[in-house]
């Protein structure tokens, strides 16, 4: 399934100078991505995986001290290497953020009627009444009940879900291509962020838009996605449809992120992954998660896995992947046996 | 766990806790807003129960009324035989060390100017536990206990990982040797790898301690892996409450099986299932209640009787495992027959 990409992500780096002045930390360590039109990509990740970076590097919010390297491509047209007034253009309008904290993206003394439209007039260049009437419109759209009398109302006036769900009218008032979601239902309650996702995937299916959903739930981007990258300490580890990810998951990190989560079932000890994620700044040369892997072997801790494909799509930066998979295989059998 | 007779250790019985409205413009006062309306359970020792709802449920508000740092305004707070809910400041010095509270951020918990040793330390001294060399004996015994090194007492919380301030947060408010632990979103903040790890402490910790833990969480995968009861709130009310598996697989409540849909599932066959909301619409304000079953707004079974009708609770528990619910319509969630592979309440309530 590899028709044009929609936006294409290639060995893309983020830096940042190192606090104590020598050297450079990097934050996102050669990630490639592809998006297809009105596809869902899930990117997983603990804090410092790198996976909000990459999404402000899509969106062109780097801050300004951080330096970069590789290519992101939308249509084709190189984002990175622009001087900013064509990434202001695209961003917006074709593809659009929603973030984790819905206060980031809206303004508390301004009523959410007025936000909108101004995105809409901006953009769209509509008159007010019209650019009021597609606020209302969209409001509706995204479930707030009462629609055209809130437009008056402002943030604080609207509960957490709610206020999310304005700022992804917000984020769809100019029919982007693109919608970009860092975190957007970790801090709501599990029945609002069902709504959530149910309503973007609703919007995708209507307008084809795609999407690239970052979580640290792997739960959440299984009945979402199509596909998933896993990230940690800056690259992505693994990748593959959301099917295959889950019933063959084929790096340590991904198998021990599944396996701190409890089963149905199984009220025995959780098997958490030991340690803790590394400082970005003392990775060293080798698999960044080497230190914290059961599989981990003299390789590991010199060389840098590559991503490398193991069949069906499915791609694993791992040199101890067919061991790593023989082993889970092995132990299935002898735990059906 | 042996099941013994005996008296709980906490006994909850009505237990209120009334906010004052707040003032309106020309001295009007908004009603009173009930946070926690009237609940009730009790808890054996040794028992885990899980507190699980939403936020604005009232589950943190009911844990600060029984650890008493709240004042309860109604109901009773009976731990170990003594009703401790109208105890003044004095005569609770005696019951605070026996309970403790584990707090979600252990970064705001903590404070950053003191180092590990000292704000432990300070936990025992403010509670009267040893002297000053004992003390400093304590301190390294409660570190190994949350697998920390000895070296840690002397660190800032700002040098440490999250999930090693949680283990802080933990060794604090087991420093007096409390009998019972509220966990109140314990792991929320915590990485998923780093989560299981401090699951497994608190449950190892609650069965070398004997503890009697209550845990609160937005998260039903963790709760109902840690607890032996779950206990569902809703504006205020506890809506169902019985054992953990039995709660899981039969809910009792449309408002449970609905937080049961909306739980994220990584089995291989969730890929490509959507999570579909069954309750739909916001929950109402705790000020402007709706007449009736509080729920029925945004329920799917909802019927005439439920809009006028507040449900009593009532036990609707099978082979003498009690499972109580306040809903009128709870046996519609049950599959008809004794179906032998019961589906997941989930499931059985999904078509709304």
């Amino acid at each position: 399934m590899s028709p044009e990409p929609l936006l294409a992500v290639e060995d893309l780096v983020v830096e940042f100078p190192a606090p104590d002045g020598g050297g450079a930390v990097r934050v996102v360590d050669e990630i490639s991505l592809t998006l297809a039109p009105g596809e869902a990509l899930g990117v997983v990740g603990e804090s410092g995986s790198g996976k909000s970076m990459t999404a402000f590097a899509l969106m062109g919010l780097l801050p300004a001290q951080s330096r970069t390297a590789g290519s992101i491509r939308y249509r084709g047209e190189e984002l990175l290497a622009d001087d900013g007034a064509r990434i202001a253009a695209i961003r917006g309008r074709e593809v659009a953020m929603v973030y984790q904290d819905p206060m980031t993206s809206l303004n508390p003394v301004l009523s959410v009627g007025h936000q909108l439209t101004q995105v809409i007039r901006h953009h769209r260049g509509l008159g007010k009444a019209a650019a009021r009437e597609r606020a209302v419109e969209l409001l509706r759209a995204v479930g707030i009940p009462g629609a055209a009398a809130r437009l008056r109302d402002h943030p604080h006036q609207f509960s957490g879900g709610q206020r999310q769900r304005i700022v992804i009218a917000l984020a769809l008032s100019c029919d982007p291509k693109v919608l970009v979601a860092d975190e957007p239902t970790t801090a709501l309650d599990v029945t609002v962020q069902a709504e959530i996702l149910a309503l973007v995937a609703r919007l995708r299916e209507q307008s084809r838009m795609a999407t690239v959903w970052i979580t640290h739930d792997l739960g959440v981007v299984g009945g979402f996605a199509d596909r998933v990258a896993v990230m940690y300490s800056g690259r992505v580890v693994e990748q593959a449809t959301v099917a295959e990810l889950f019933r063959a998951p084929s790096h340590p990190y991904t198998i021990g992120l599944l396996n701190s989560l409890p089963r149905a079932g199984d009220r025995t000890r959780l098997t958490p992954i030991p340690g803790s994620p590394p400082d970005p700044a003392q990775r060293g040369d080798g698999c960044a998660f080497a230190p914290r892997c059961a599989w981990a072997v003299d390789a590991c801790r010199v060389h840098r896995p590559q991503l490398e494909p193991v069949g069906g799509g499915h791609e694993v930066a791992c040199h101890r992947w067919r061991e790593v998979r023989g082993g889970i295989e092995h132990e299935a059998v002898t735990h059906h046996g | 766990m042996a099941e013994r007779d005996e008296a709980p250790l906490l006994d909850v019985r009505g237990l209120e806790k009334t906010f004052p409205g707040r003032r309106g413009r020309r001295g009007r006062r908004a009603p009173a807003v009930r946070a926690v309306d009237g609940i009730s359970f009790d808890l054996r020792r040794g028992e885990t129960l899980g507190l699980v709802g939403e936020s604005g449920s009232g589950k943190s508000t009911a844990a600060r009324a029984i650890l008493r740092l709240l004042q309860p305004t109604g109901g009773q707070v009976v731990f170990d035989g003594e009703d401790i809910a109208r105890l003044g400041r004095r005569e609770l010095r005696s019951v605070r060390p026996r309970m403790q509270m584990v707090f979600q951020d252990p970064y705001s918990s903590l404070n950053p100017r003191m180092t590990v040793g000292e704000a432990i330390r300070e936990a025992l001294r403010v509670n009267r536990v040893g002297d000053r060399g004992s003390r400093a004996a304590r301190l390294g015994e409660l570190l190994e206990l949350v697998g920390l090194d000895a070296h840690f007492a002397g660190r800032y919380p700002h040098q440490m990982s999250g999930g090693q301030r949680q283990r802080v947060g933990i060794a604090r408010a087991l420093a007096t040797e409390p009998e019972l632990v509220f966990a109140d979103e314990a792991l929320s903040a915590l990485d998923v790898s780093i989560q299981a790890q401090i699951a497994n402490l608190l449950v190892d910790l609650r069965d070398e301690l004997e503890l009697t833990l209550v845990f609160i969480s937005h998260d039903l995968r963790m709760v109902r892996h840690i607890s032996h009861r779950i206990a569902v709130m809703y504006l205020g009310r506890i809506v169902e409450l019985g054992d953990a598996e039995q709660v899981w697989s039969r809910p009792a409540h449309p408002y449970t099986a609905s937080l049961l849909a909306a739980v994220p599932s990584t089995e291989p066959e969730a890929a490509g299932r959507r999570l579909e909301p069954v309750a739909h619409g916001e929950r109402p304000d705790l000020d402007g209640l709706p007449d009736g079953c509080r729920f029925h707004p945004r329920c799917p079974l909802a019927t005439d009787l439920c809009r006028v009708a507040e449900p009593e609770i009532r036990d609707v528990g099978t082979d003498g495992a009690p499972q109580l619910t306040a809903c009128h319509h709870a046996e519609l969630l049950f599959p008809a027959a004794s179906a032998e592979s019961a589906p997941t309440g989930a499931s059985s309530a999904k078509r709304s």
